[in-house]
């Protein structure tokens, strides 16, 4: 909300500075956020006095002027009549912006170098004047900046007013805030004085209200004879100030009381208002309106409307007719000032797609015994300024009375939830201060009568917040809360996907974060399918589905990261995807680790086995298994105990392709929750071996098609249980060897918990796994 | 055999003293206490003297062994650097390093804010990404009709399904589970359509605060943001309370740090005010407690919200909020 301070200030006497009132007004909950002052309006436009006029030498109209700014004398070439020696007069300087969007620069004029100009009234769009310049006072600061001695400065406070805090929204508002923070009293503006309601006015207008809980108030004046025509200045300039156009006198006026009292006011024609009848109803099925912004809107039953004999003459609360809207030719107008329900305004405005200050102030609530007064000072405003006579008699449709709230306080509530003991003269005082009425209640009580333009008060917990805004949150004194505590910190899944991300980092892989917002398309790309939760108002339509794989953003951030020249990438996220079924959602966690670069699929493997054996899980394989985005070479499953937690491949060049990469990448994706139950944490410790192991290798050529895992079982099979450990140490192809065949080296640890031993223990496991390897995988040894 | 002795080191002496590179010293080594060296061999004939003969010539010859021993190594040590002169190892050669991986800054930022927490006796805990109007909004006392509800632009799946626009809903989700005494932490992904500019992004991240017991002030609100505020920014940090509305608190706050830039004087970073606004807090509404059947007469609590972007940009001077989610990994290997 735009607060003009000159206009504030007529409400309000204000001792302290504006930097200061700003600061108070933040901090009870009224945000300044910004102090707009209009000063660079007229940049560089300052008070200069004219020394010398002299006849241009090319020129018989203009006049070459030696002209004193205080600190030099400049030569400027001017046009005018009416100038003479020694009148001060405005000088745009070089550099100077002029409000008409004029940008002065030194020129020459026939011959002559002009170093500014002097400026007309029009020209600084103070007025209308364009014939000669602009003769300030002789008192007027030589070398002063124009606005300060035209006192032109119009300071704008720019409030941020809370959605609970409708009564501030207005000038008036504001101003009984500050009242409440320094202890002043609101000067209300003037305004005709009140008339009570009179069957008169009932032969000139018939207002009838079919909904009184959705219209709980309606009044309304005639006013014939006005004139219409644009605003004084005044009223247009103190409008523009607060973010308002000025149109013409009459919707001005409205506007001014809208902004200054908070009662949004809306002026008929009086003459287009069909039957001379006004009705407050539902709005009909199929009916429709065209609202003063020339759009057509169609209505629906549940929004209110204003409706002559034919029609809506008026969508309730948010805009007006363009059937009924004041024009040029406009005599007589009905000023309606009405108190709508807020629901039905929001509700309306949001189906309409359309708002206003009026459905604005609507909305957050305005003060239903304040609708008369505004009503009265618009009149008042009309007479005056357009020349209108008001009809006496005042309609209003108020059948049931909002009366002030009337809540008890307890006093040791203040301190239960603020933790504070206030005085009970400092807590009358912040009462008192707010304009809020209070009576005894007991010894331990009062009563306290709230006005009805808060909305937001209306139980004991709202008056200890208006205590502690008063008395300043930051008076109230720290403290720790004491008691028990609930408290087991981290939770079990938390623990495990802080472990994993520590692993994983520690790993050299570097955690991403991506959008949870994907697309068909994407998941196209990576072919997987589109049935994911869908987004009925996405910010756009690449964005209208929630991931269900975190793969496709992988691949988009390795792209992006391989365009930048990096080519060693490893990355990992840990992120929410999306499923639907049967119309409930479900949201699991995924991992999804991609590498590029130097590496091959036993790089990502090996971050797989690490990864699993760090988070305690040992019985887990690959298994071949093909997938739409992976080599089908290079695809497999990730099982464990049996059952499948996630995938591991080689990105296929069909996928590659489609996200421009080409280079290889190696990706896994697991479901965590999956992972999840088998995770232990808590290693037990194995006491380390106390007796010596013996090392035997084995080498030998094997057929290509057998895998090392069959050989491994094999191995640990025959070697029984003295067999620690098997590495394998090389693979061979070369031109001693088939083609059809591979040369195997494997490293067996022989050792046992219990004892040292033998050479011939040993010996004789270890030629058991060379018969076996012969008679199962048929197995050359090469010795 | 003393004789002989003294001889030997006497020989010994002079060849010792007239050596000038390293080798030497160790052909020296080798001479004397090597495996057939003239030390060596004499301690062996020692056991075959007459027993009361050995411990004299043991101890005598012992000492020389040790004499011997420890002039070597003097020497030794003393003609080493001139050997070395021309091979001196470079230290300013680039060190081998590990590669190490990265958590993102968001991560880490939200371990530390928990880590805050734990310590002042608060738990974590979870919600989901897609929510109901109820828990996002009815339960937290924002009907259809709030005009609060202009601020939480949201992203809708259904009518009554939507992208959770706040971690607000654990706080109701939290006191349907659980009695009172409450200390809970909720960090998570949010969600609103807000445009996407330097500051802010449809996608965001938040931790939400809740404590409910017997007697919870205001005060225990203050004082818990406050050693918040000190922990993670240092001693010095103050922070400042202002009056904001939230339908779900009663009484609201906003809540701010003194700036971690400039301590409070005014820069680029706070606008000049000195002040970095954090977050959202409050006392409690009684209509949250109603929804969640929890006694307002018996119990009171607090609730406070913060952005971890925001905390993160402040802490690692980030101006840009977009950078979070770009995954350059020029940026994300920095943290």
């Amino acid at each position: 909300m735009k607060v003009p301070y000159n206009w504030l200030k007529e409400y309000i006497d204000i001792e302290l500075s504006l930097e200061e009132i700003a600061e108070r007004l933040t901090m009870s909950g009224l945000e300044v956020v910004n102090i707009e002052t209009s000063a660079d309006k007229f940049d560089n436009v300052i008070v200069g006095e004219i020394k010398q006029i002299e006849k241009h030498p090319d020129a018989d109209r203009l006049t070459v002027c030696k002209v004193d700014t205080s600190k030099e004398i400049l030569d400027i070439v001017c046009g005018a009549k009416n100038i003479k020696v020694a009148d001060r007069v405005p000088l745009a300087l070089i550099g100077a912006k002029l409000p008409m969007g004029m940008h002065i620069k030194k020129s020459k004029i026939r011959g002559v170098t002009s170093y500014g100009m002097l400026c007309s009234k029009k020209e600084l769009a103070l007025g209308d004047e364009d014939q000669g310049i602009m003769i300030l006072s002789k008192n007027a600061q030589l070398g002063e900046s124009l606005e300060n001695v035209l006192n032109l400065n119009e300071t704008v406070l720019d409030i941020e007013v809370t959605a609970n805090r409708g009564d501030c929204l207005s000038i008036i508002g504001i101003a009984r805030e500050i009242g409440a923070l320094t202890s002043k009293q609101v000067k209300y503006p003037q305004a005709l004085k009140e008339c009570s309601a009179n069957k008169e006015i009932d032969k000139l207008i018939d207002v009838s209200v079919k909904d009184t809980s959705l219209c709980p108030r309606y009044t309304g004046r005639i006013i014939r004879n006005v004139k219409i025509a644009p605003s004084p200045s005044w009223l247009a300039k103190r409008l523009e100030a607060a973010g308002i156009r000025s149109i013409n006198n009459i919707v001005d006026i409205t506007n001014y009381v809208l902004i200054e009292t908070g009662q949004p006011l809306h002026a008929f024609d009086y003459n287009k208002i069909s039957g001379k009848k006004i009705i407050v109803r539902e709005a009909k099925q199929k009916e429709s309106i065209f609202a003063l912004d020339e759009i057509k809107r169609q209505l629906s039953p549940d929004m209110l409307v204003i409706a002559d004999k034919k029609g809506p003459i008026a969508i309730a609360g948010i805009m007006g007719g363009i059937g009924s809207e004041i024009d040029e030719q406009t005599t007589d107008i009905f000023i309606e000032s009405a108190y709508f329900h807020a629901g039905c305004i929001r509700k309306t405005s949001k189906t309409l797609g359309l708002s206003s200050e009026s459905s604005y102030r609507f909305e957050r609530g305005i003060d239903p015994n304040g609708v008369v007064s505004a009503l009265n000072r618009a009149v008042y405003l009309i007479e005056k300024i357009a020349h209108g006579k008001s009809v006496k008699e005042i309609v209003d449709i108020y059948p049931k009375k909002f009366n002030r709230q009337n809540i008890q306080l307890r006093i040791q509530q203040i301190k239960r939830i603020l933790g504070i003991n206030i005085s009970r003269n400092k807590l009358k005082s912040i009462m008192l201060n707010l304009g809020f009425e209070i009576k005894p209640d007991g010894l331990n009580n009062i009563k306290v009568l709230v006005p009805t333009y808060r909305h937001d008060i209306s139980r004991e917990i709202d008056l200890i917040e208006e205590i502690a805004r008063i008395y300043g949150y930051n008076n109230i004194d720290t403290t720790m809360p004491r008691g028990q505590t609930s408290s087991s910190g981290k939770g079990e899944i938390e623990k495990q996907t802080d472990a994993l991300k520590n692993i994983l980092s520690s790993c050299g892989m570097t955690e991403i974060c991506t959008s949870s917002f994907t697309n068909s398309e994407n998941l196209d790309k990576t072919g997987l399918s589109s049935d994911g939760v869908k987004i009925t108002n996405p910010m756009g339509d690449d964005q209208n589905i929630m991931r269900t794989s975190l793969i496709p953003e992988m691949l988009s951030v390795i792209k992006r990261n391989l365009n930048r020249s990096v080519t060693e990438i490893k990355l990992y996220e840990l992120g929410q995807v999306f499923f639907e079924n049967n119309s409930s959602y479900h949201e699991k966690t995924y991992l999804c680790c991609g590498i590029v670069g130097n590496v091959s699929f036993f790089d990502i493997k090996g971050i797989l086995e690490t990864t699993l054996y760090k988070l305690g899980i040992e019985d887990h394989c690959l298994c071949y298994k093909e997938h739409q985005i992976f080599a089908s070479d290079c695809s497999a499953s990730i099982d464990v105990q049996g059952r499948r937690v996630g995938i591991i491949g080689e990105v296929n060049s069909n996928v590659g392709e489609k996200y421009s990469i080409d280079e290889k990448v190696f990706l896994l994706e697991i479901g965590f929750h999956d992972l999840s139950k088998y995770i232990n944490l808590s290693p037990v410790f194995k006491s380390v071996p106390k007796y010596p192991a013996s090392e035997r290798d084995i080498a030998f050529v094997i057929k290509e098609d057998v895998s090392n895992a069959d050989i491994m079982n094999v191995m640990w099979k025959a070697g029984g249980e003295i067999v620690e450990d098997i590495k394998l140490f090389d693979i061979y192809h070369g031109k001693q060897i088939l083609s059809t065949h591979k040369s195997m080296a494997y490293s067996i640890c022989y050792r046992s918990r219990k004892r040292t031993l033998t050479d011939e223990e040993v010996n004789q496991a270890h030629s058991k796994i060379e018969r076996q390897l012969t008679s199962q995988l048929d197995i050359a040894l090469r010795k | 055999m003393k004789a002989k002795i003294k001889e030997i080191e006497k020989k010994f002496s002079l060849e010792i003293e007239s050596i000038s590179l390293p080798e030497h010293a160790e052909k020296i080594r080798v001479k004397y206490l090597g495996r057939k060296g003239i030390i060596t061999s004499l301690l062996k004939q020692v056991s075959a003297l007459p027993n009361n003969q050995k411990p004299v010539w043991g101890k005598l010859l012992n000492n020389l062994k040790t004499n011997v021993t420890a002039r070597i190594n003097e020497k030794s040590t003393s003609i080493k650097p001139s050997k070395r002169a021309e091979a001196k190892l470079d230290i300013s050669l680039p060190g081998i390093k590990p590669v190490v991986g990265n958590k993102h800054p968001l991560t880490l930022i939200t371990q530390e804010i928990k880590e805050i927490f734990f310590g002042l006796g608060f738990e974590t805990v979870t919600g989901p990404e897609i929510e109901t109007e109820y828990y996002n909004f009815e339960a937290l006392n924002t009907p259809e009709e709030h005009p609060a509800r202009d601020e939480h632009d949201s992203f809708y799946i259904t009518n009554k399904a939507l992208l959770r626009t706040h971690t607000s809903p654990v706080q109701i989700r939290t006191m349907e589970k659980q009695k009172p005494p409450v200390r809970v932490i909720a960090p998570g992904r949010c969600f609103r359509r807000d445009a996407i500019d330097a500051t802010h992004s449809p996608i965001f991240h938040q931790v939400e605060g809740l404590a409910v017991d017997t007697d919870i002030t205001f005060g225990d609100l203050k004082g818990v943001l406050e050693v918040f505020a000190k922990q993670l920014f240092g001693r010095q940090t103050k922070i400042r309370f202002r009056p904001d509305f939230f339908p779900f608190t009663e009484p609201s706050a906003e809540y701010a740090f003194s700036c971690v830039n400039c301590k409070g004087k005014g820069c680029r970073i706070c606008k000049n005010t000195g002040w970095l606004e954090i977050g959202g807090a409050g006392m409690v509404d009684p209509e949250v407690f109603k929804m969640v059947h929890y006694d307002a007469e018996k119990y009171s609590g607090f609730a406070f919200g913060m952005g971890i972007e925001r905390i993160a940009m402040i802490k690692y001077h980030i101006h840009d909020i977009r950078m979070f989610f770009e995954n350059d990994l020029r940026f994300l290997r920095q943290f």
